[in-house]
């Protein structure tokens, strides 16, 4: 079945060809639009959609992986359940990456990430936003699981207002913005009452914001070296 | 048989709210199917779960130093195509990849595919259903056997359906190789080398040719390639010699260039069977130990008075009708065993009694004082009428220690702790140790020296004393 997708949000999606991470991940097929094929091109499928989504996941968790401080344990969809929370209206939510941290002060820390494989700034602004009110609710679901929220894209967005995209301020609005899933709460006024200024600033100060790039992703140390890295871990923790 | 539902049990885990508590549970059921599929396999648990390059596990044996280390990636396999681009970050270590889902996936494209990956870079993909089914084997037998050899070194695709034809046809081909049956023992080959790594298929074809030989075929004939060792393994090693009788020196001297005390204790094997027997005597004088000790044992009754190799305690000993021998590489190997309270040595008539090598060293001790009688020139002191002298004056007293040269090696005997060793950084065969060592230590009857000696003569000698045995004494050959 082929669900029909925005083409502004089919054509954000990155597509291949770019070099990323030099792992021989496949990705799916490009082909220039032909006239032929302009009406084809509004038409991704729901399966072509998850491959763009799982492939961003996937360079996502590699290149976290080899910082050597990050342990991608969950991935979507394959864990899904251990990604997932529920909005308030009973509904859910999941987000693409989850795992832990290692070593320094964030050590066994856990994190949930959103990856955005995007090449163009696309409708991220909007996304973010309802990311920003996932966050929220889980972690007023599970504060003890939730230690960090990382929104990881290929290309920035909202650049006028890129220094409060962490703030608790733009948490706040989101959850506003949100507040019948996020809060069970139609009303704006009310919405805006209930909302704890405590949880916004608890928020605010776990989101992590990265942007990353295709040549970045192969600048990361080298297999010899990570392989020394993970042995050494190893021993530590025998 | 061990009856599993790993599946089942990762599905448990992995509801369990709290991620570490998840993982650990996950990990916990992967270990016991491994660990039952190969119960001497060492696992190591790292603290990394599905990560991109560390393995979650590590396998090593430590019964067999030789067999590298094996990583084991869990992953998560809903798609195979996305385990197969997950193989070109892990290949090169050659590593199980351990499916967290039942089974994997019915995609007979990229089955095919992933088949042929994984095969080319010697790496296992496969899943829980396929381990807890060669898990399910009798590890006692033929595809138990099967099953440890895939775990160390198989490679290729492994869903539960081809763990079945595997461990079917290999099994089947020892039972044909036994036989000397061309058409199955070469379907068995086929399938070693198809899903075994060559170092383990060397391994398995070792044991499959030594079974066809066993079977008293050519081993021109053999329907496959020749091993490159002939060495069966250890899991072949056991097999064999836990397996029916095979009568042949020959066979089991061809098996034993890389035999040690060490490997024959090291494979589990229980008691004292036919096959053991063989193997040492047919290769006496290869394996060598620098220590012995004597327990004394309850005498056994019966026809029990023969002398029997087994394996006891982690070691190598020979029993006989009031004692067990147990050999070592060294003096710390066999300090397990204890042999009561300290003995006062043997006296002097009781030494030339038992000699039949000479002693050119040996202590005496009256519990008070202690004289030390040797000869300048390491010719034998023990029947020196002076030595009777020199016992009378001291009272009554015993002979503590001795030392014994032999092949220009010192053996150290002592009496009071019932021990032999080897005064030498080489390696002197058992065969050595036993002979000059053992009846002085110990008082053999005469069924136990006649014995001895056949066992511990060279090749040729044994086989004529075989030949030609005391009317009055058990045969040699039935003795084993």
């Amino acid at each position: 079945m082929h669900h029909v997708i925005p083409t502004s949000r089919a054509s954000n999606l990155a597509t291949h060809g770019e070099s990323g991470f030099q792992l021989g991940v496949r990705a799916p097929t490009h082909r220039r639009r032909r006239k032929s094929e302009k009406v084809r091109s509004y038409f991704v499928s729901g399966e072509e959609l998850h491959e763009l989504g799982r492939m961003g996941a996937i360079r996502a968790k590699r290149w976290l992986d080899a910082t050597t401080r990050v342990d991608v344990t969950w991935v979507n969809p394959d864990a899904v359940a251990k990604l997932t929370f529920a909005w308030k209206d009973g509904s859910k939510f999941s987000f693409d990456l989850g795992g832990t941290l290692r070593g320094g002060d964030v050590h066994g820390q856990e994190f949930f990430a959103e990856i955005k494989k995007y090449n163009t700034a696309g409708d991220q602004s909007v996304l973010y936003s309802e990311y920003l009110a996932k966050c929220f609710r889980a972690f007023c679901d599970m504060p003890s699981r939730c230690d960090h929220f990382m929104w990881l894209t290929w290309h920035p967005f909202s650049q006028t207002k890129w220094n409060q995209l962490c703030t608790a301020a733009e948490v706040r609005a989101a959850v506003l913005t949100h507040r019948a899933k996020c809060l069970g709460e139609g009303d704006e006024a009310l919405a805006s009452a209930a909302i704890d200024p405590a949880i916004c600033d608890a928020v605010a100060g776990r989101l992590w914001l990265i942007v990353l790039s295709d040549r970045q992703e192969s600048l990361v140390i080298d297999r010899e070296d990570l392989e020394l890295v993970i042995a050494r871990q190893r021993r530590r923790t025998a | 048989m061990t009856e599993l539902d790993t599946p089942a049990e990762i599905r448990e885990a992995l509801a369990m709210p709290a991620t570490g508590a998840s993982v650990a549970a996950i990990k916990k059921a992967v270990v016991r199917s491994l660990r039952t599929v190969d119960p001497r396999v060492s696992v190591e648990t790292t603290d990394y779960f599905n990560h991109s390059f560390a393995p979650d596990l590590v396998l090593t044996w430590p019964f067999t130093p030789s067999q590298p280390e094996r990583f084991v990636y869990l992953r998560f396999n809903e798609h195979l195509d996305w385990i197969s681009q997950d193989l070109r970050l892990i290949e090169d270590r050659h590593p199980v990849v351990y499916g967290l889902a039942a089974s994997l996936p019915d995609s007979p494209a990229e089955a095919a595919e992933l088949s042929r990956q994984s095969a080319e870079t010697q790496t296992l993909v496969t899943d829980a259903a396929s381990v807890d089914f060669l898990a399910a084997e009798p590890p006692t037998g033929l595809g138990g056997l099967v099953g440890r050899a895939i775990i160390r070194g198989g490679r290729g695709l492994l869903d539960t359906q081809r763990a079945s034809s595997v461990t079917t046809e290999i099994a089947d081909g020892f039972q044909a190789a036994r036989s000397a049956d061309t058409a199955r023992t070469r379907s068995a080959v086929e399938r070693a080398i198809e899903f075994l790594r060559p170092s383990e298929s060397d391994r398995l074809l070792g044991f499959l040719q030594a079974m066809w030989i066993g079977a008293g075929a050519r081993s021109d004939d053999f329907p496959g390639p020749v091993a490159i060792s002939q060495d069966p393994g250890n899991d072949g090693l056991a097999f064999l010699i836990q397996d029916e009788e095979i009568a042949d020196r020959q066979f089991w001297r061809a098996l034993g260039s890389s035999l040690s005390l060490e490997r024959l204790a090291s494979l589990g094997l229980v008691g004292a069977p036919p096959n053991l027997q063989h193997v040492i005597s047919a290769n006496i004088d290869r394996l060598w130990a620098r220590a012995c000790r004597v327990k004394p044992d309850e005498p056994r009754l019966g026809d029990d008075s023969s002398l029997l190799w087994r394996v006891d305690r982690g070691l190598v000993a020979l029993s006989g009708s009031s004692f067990t021998a147990y050999l070592g590489s060294t003096v710390d190997d066999i300090d397990q065993i204890k042999v009561g309270r300290k003995h006062n040595g043997v006296t002097v008539a009781e030494l030339r009694q038992r000699s039949s090598s000479p002693v050119d060293l040996l202590e005496l001790s009256n519990g008070e004082r202690v004289v030390t009688y040797g000869s300048e020139d390491q010719t034998d002191v023990a029947s020196d009428d002076a030595l009777g002298a020199l016992s009378d004056a001291l009272g009554f007293s015993n002979v503590r220690r001795a030392t014994v040269n032999l092949n220009d090696r010192r053996l150290d005997l002592d009496f009071t702790t019932n021990t032999i060793s080897a005064r030498t950084s080489g390696r002197p065969p058992v065969s050595d140790l036993l002979k000059v060592g053992l009846p002085l230590l110990w008082d053999l009857n005469e069924t136990e020296r006649h014995e001895l000696t056949v066992l511990t003569a060279p090749d040729g000698d044994q086989q004529a004393l075989e030949l030609f045995p005391d009317e009055d004494r058990q045969t040699p050959s039935s003795l084993f």
